[in-house]
């Protein structure tokens, strides 16, 4: 298998307890017969969850455990609406559920040990996360070690004379101060300003 | 400018080697263009002739170099000794400080991730077998355009990453403006992450190198510290299509004589190849960056065979560039048909023509502006070979057609008599073929006898009958190639310039209608040209016959020799075998390996692993890794944020098909973006969900 998710193990009753796996009162009961009753909008919503889970690799049976939280809560939500879109109240549940209990987003890292890889034990994104949704982007964890830190150097063209000839005779007949003449201030500070930029610049190349 | 003016042990010696060469080309040019003057009717007296003998003396100037080149590499290779080679045994690699780091950087664009990582996976295993890794750190740098393929390299790299334990040690970068292509690459990484090496090794998207010519190249540059590139001489292999697997085989048996030969002139002035090299970073960042050239490509702009400049200005500065000819352990593959490497070489021949403007540049040693030169003839022969090619025949129309003068307007005692001498042709024709395939000869006797390894290429009779297969394979080709490089050459000076199309790594042949389409100009002017010939002077006619058949047959043979069946089929013969396929090296052995390797995940979801930009979105481990690899999402104007937002809604009711590759690439660098399509995706309605979206649930 090329992704392995770290999940809790599954004798971890701490994430069991963690997640609403009774209904609340009677009403909700209805409710849940209500919704199995429903047709194929809960059906739909009830795949799609149990995809999403499949995706990460969670384990069957907790899978099934946070699935049904997940739905049980989804359908106790729509009772409070009259526009309730079964899939949608339930992915969104679902991203609510996986960032409250352990398996928040951030630590579904399936790509080996997540700690080794980040160079830390804290989750990077907890507190972040925004109700409702996956964590903001701009609060991802940025130690990826995807580069190096960056020690920043310069490169740039050198001068490269593709016309020596030319050059030499443009040297050679081109206006020089002569001997004992002053140069104006303003002349020498232009030859050296555009003297810098050449430099800079790397050249007319 | 110069690092070090003072005049190195080396250098005198190359003085007399190149005198040596110019003296040899000359006088053999000299001598054969004579002859062919003899040969003419008119003994070179009409001015067609003297055009003639004039495009001969070039076109065999031009052959003669390669000539020398080899006679002087097989006595070398015969000698077993050379005192000016830099791979001279000496102390060991623990010398080398811990400190000393080396970067290998694989470039890639748009290329096959799975070619690119395998070939890179197999490095890495090598140089951890030979215990050197700690030295090196491997950067994957991305100039991808294609958003399936940037996903795609992404997770590779996060599986290779993992499953070698390479975090921290193999990186990956994306760019995302492909300025100045590959060269422009490099000097991003050099930007960035240059001052924390001391060298980078280069490679193409297909290299590989085995981890003791790292370490030993690594070893070669600390105890050379005038060395600023040392070029390796790397093998051709991996390919089975026949075309390529004859280019594996003349790469292998010709190319070290060549190798050796190329080192003999050139020395500390050697070329650095693009790939398969390592360079010291510091010089490189300081007098390789490449100029601009004035005006519009395809003749200006970004120089796109960046690495002759490189290695003209790395010695304009004062540091060596070697080829460590010797050293084996460095891969490449070829081609693996015939119009792929004719679109390279339409590359090529752009960047070799650009050369042209910097050849009297000033501060580039002699030695360079003669490879500029060479780099560009390899080009320009080909158009000279076809005008040769059509003042002959119009020569031999011309005498087919008009009545000879004898007497001439000038006054003379004797008439001109228009003589023609088979026999002199004949002659001409033996030595021009001596000097083209008398070094294949010396490669065949030096294996045969001076290394004594026929075994490694099928034993005695195999090997005899992979060499003339190569000889009349190549002799095929040589046509069709000269036709295409003299209307490259053509079509850059009328200023047509080229795109920059990823180079194909997988066996994938050449179709009737691609071949048709390429070859139908070519055909139907060999066709033309062979009738006109044939009416007029049918005893010519026979004469051009091996440059007109190939070239009437030029659609099949392209489609023939890019078909891996045939060259596999040649393989089990025992024909063109090398000896990397009779005894793999390691580093070849666990390439094949990595490719071979079955795929362990189905697609999930029903999303095949090239269609990169759907798992981003939909398969919430790419979209986590995606988002991760990300930088940290950047402030927009109001109005790009606007275009995105109705992008995403786009996307999430339209489904990918209906997004460009643009709008793509739009999704995917905008991590807020890319996590709320995810989220829309998911909480959206079956229709769209399976309709849009094509997404199946097992």
């Amino acid at each position: 298998m090329p992704f392995c998710l770290e999940v809790p193990a599954l004798e971890n009753k701490s994430v069991f307890s963690r997640i609403d796996t009774a209904p609340a009162n009677s009403s909700a009961v209805e409710s849940y017969a209500g919704a199995a009753d429903g047709g194929d909008d809960w059906q739909n919503a009830r795949d799609r969850v149990l995809l999403y889970l499949r995706l990460l690799d969670t384990p069957p049976i907790l899978a099934l455990s946070i699935a049904l939280a997940v739905l049980r809560r989804a359908v106790r939500q729509c009772e409070k609406s009259n526009d309730c879109l079964p899939t949608k109240t339930a992915m969104l549940t679902l991203r609510e559920v996986l960032s409250e209990q352990t398996l928040h987003p951030d630590s579904w890292w399936p790509f080996g040990d997540r700690d080794k890889i980040f160079g830390t034990t804290a989750p990077t994104i907890a507190g972040n996360e925004t109700a409702g949704g996956l964590p903001e982007p701009a609060a991802l964890p940025n130690s990826l070690p995807v580069t190096p830190p960056i020690a920043r150097g310069r490169m740039l063209p050198e001068f490269i004379d593709r016309k020596p000839v030319r050059s030499f005779l443009a040297k050679l007949f081109s206006r020089r101060p002569k001997a004992g003449r002053p140069v104006s201030k303003k002349n020498t500070a232009g030859a050296a300003k555009r003297g810098s930029r050449r430099s800079t610049a790397g050249g007319p190349g | 400018m110069n690092r070090k003016p003072i005049k190195k042990f080396w250098e005198k010696e190359a003085v007399r080697r190149r005198i040596l060469l110019t003296v040899l080309i000359l006088s053999t040019t000299a001598v054969a263009s004579g002859f062919m003057a003899n040969v003419l009717p008119h003994m070179g007296r009409t001015g067609l002739e003297i055009a003639l003998v004039i495009f001969f003396a070039m076109l065999f100037a031009w052959i003669s170099i390669g000539f020398w080149t080899s006679l002087v590499g097989f006595l070398i290779l015969m000698r077993r000794y050379n005192r000016f080679t830099i791979n001279w045994p000496s102390s060991k690699d623990d010398d080398i400080q811990e400190s000393v780091r080396t970067a290998i950087l694989m470039p890639v664009y748009n290329e096959s991730v799975k070619r690119v990582f395998a070939g890179l996976r197999a490095t890495y295993a090598s140089l951890a077998s030979s215990g050197q890794l700690a030295r090196f750190d491997f950067f994957v740098l991305s100039d991808s355009t294609n958003p399936d393929r940037w996903v795609e390299e992404e997770a590779a790299w996060a599986e290779l990453c993992r499953e070698v334990d390479g975090f921290g040690k193999i990186y990956y970068r994306h760019r995302r403006p492909n300025i100045k292509r590959k060269s422009g690459n490099i000097a991003d990484f050099c930007r960035r992450w240059g001052r924390s090496y001391r060298y980078m090794v280069v490679f193409d998207a297909d290299s590989v190198m085995s981890g003791s010519t790292l370490a030993r190249l690594l070893l070669l540059m600390e105890k050379n510290p005038d060395v600023g590139i040392l070029q390796t001489a790397p093998m051709a292999v991996g390919r089975d299509t026949l075309i390529a697997r004859v280019q594996q085989f003349a790469n292998r048996v010709y190319g070290p004589m060549f190798a050796a030969g190329l080192h003999y002139w050139q020395l500390g002035d050697a070329q650095y190849w693009g790939h398969n090299a390592i360079i010291r970073i510091e010089p490189f960042m300081k007098h390789c960056a490449l100029p601009q050239l004035p005006g519009k490509p395809p003749l200006g702009g970004h120089i796109l065979s960046h690495d002759f400049v490189e290695a003209a200005l790395m010695r304009r500065a004062g540091w060596e560039v070697w080829l460590a000819y010797e050293l084996n352990g460095s891969y490449e593959e070829a081609p693996p048909t015939l119009l792929d490497g004719l679109t390279r070489d339409r590359r090529w021949c752009q960047g070799n023509m650009q050369h042209l403007r910097l050849l009297l540049t000033r501060g580039i040693f002699p030695a360079h502006r003669a490879l500029f030169l060479n780099g560009a003839m390899s080009y320009i022969s080909a158009i000279l070979w076809f005008m040769f090619l059509n003042l002959s025949t119009v020569e031999a129309l011309a005498q087919a057609i008009l009545e000879p003068k004898y007497f001439p307007a000038q006054r003379t005692l004797f008439p001109h008599w228009p003589v023609w001498n088979p026999g002199w042709a004949l002659t001409l024709l033996a030595s021009t073929g001596l000097i083209l395939f008398l070094p294949k000869l010396l490669s065949y006797v030096f294996i045969l006898f001076k290394q004594r390894q026929v075994k490694n290429y099928g034993g005695f009779t195999r090997f005899t009958l992979s060499i003339g297969a190569e000889v009349i394979f190549s002799t095929f080709f040589a046509p069709i190639r000269m036709l295409f490089h003299s209307k490259f050459v053509f079509l850059i000076l009328l200023g047509q310039k080229v795109g920059w199309h990823a180079q194909p790594r997988e066996d994938r042949g050449t179709t009737w209608g691609e071949a048709f389409r390429f070859h139908y100009g070519g055909m139907l002017l060999a066709l033309i040209w062979g009738a006109i010939v044939f009416t007029i002077n049918r005893s010519f006619f026979w004469w051009l016959t091996p440059i007109l058949i190939p070239l009437v047959l030029s659609a099949p043979l392209s489609v023939w020799s890019g078909r891996a069946g045939l060259g596999r089929g040649f393989r089990s013969c025992g024909l063109f075998l090398i000896p990397e396929e009779i005894a793999p090296p390691p580093e070849l052995t666990s390439l094949k390996a990595y490719l071979s390797k079955p795929d362990p995940s189905k697609p999930s979801l029903g999303i095949a692993k090239s269609a990169g930009f759907v798992r981003a979105v939909v398969d919430p481990k790419v979209n986590r890794l995606h988002l991760a690899i990300q930088r940290q999402q950047r402030r927009v104007a109001p109005k790009i944020a606007a275009r995105r937002r109705q992008l995403v809604q786009k996307a999430a009711s339209g489904g990918p098909d209906e997004l460009s590759d643009s709008e793509k690439k739009e999704l995917l660098i905008d991590p807020a973006s890319l996590s709320r399509l995810h989220e829309q995706v998911w909480e959206s309605p079956a229709e769209i969900f399976s309709g849009r979206w094509r997404i199946s649930a097992p």
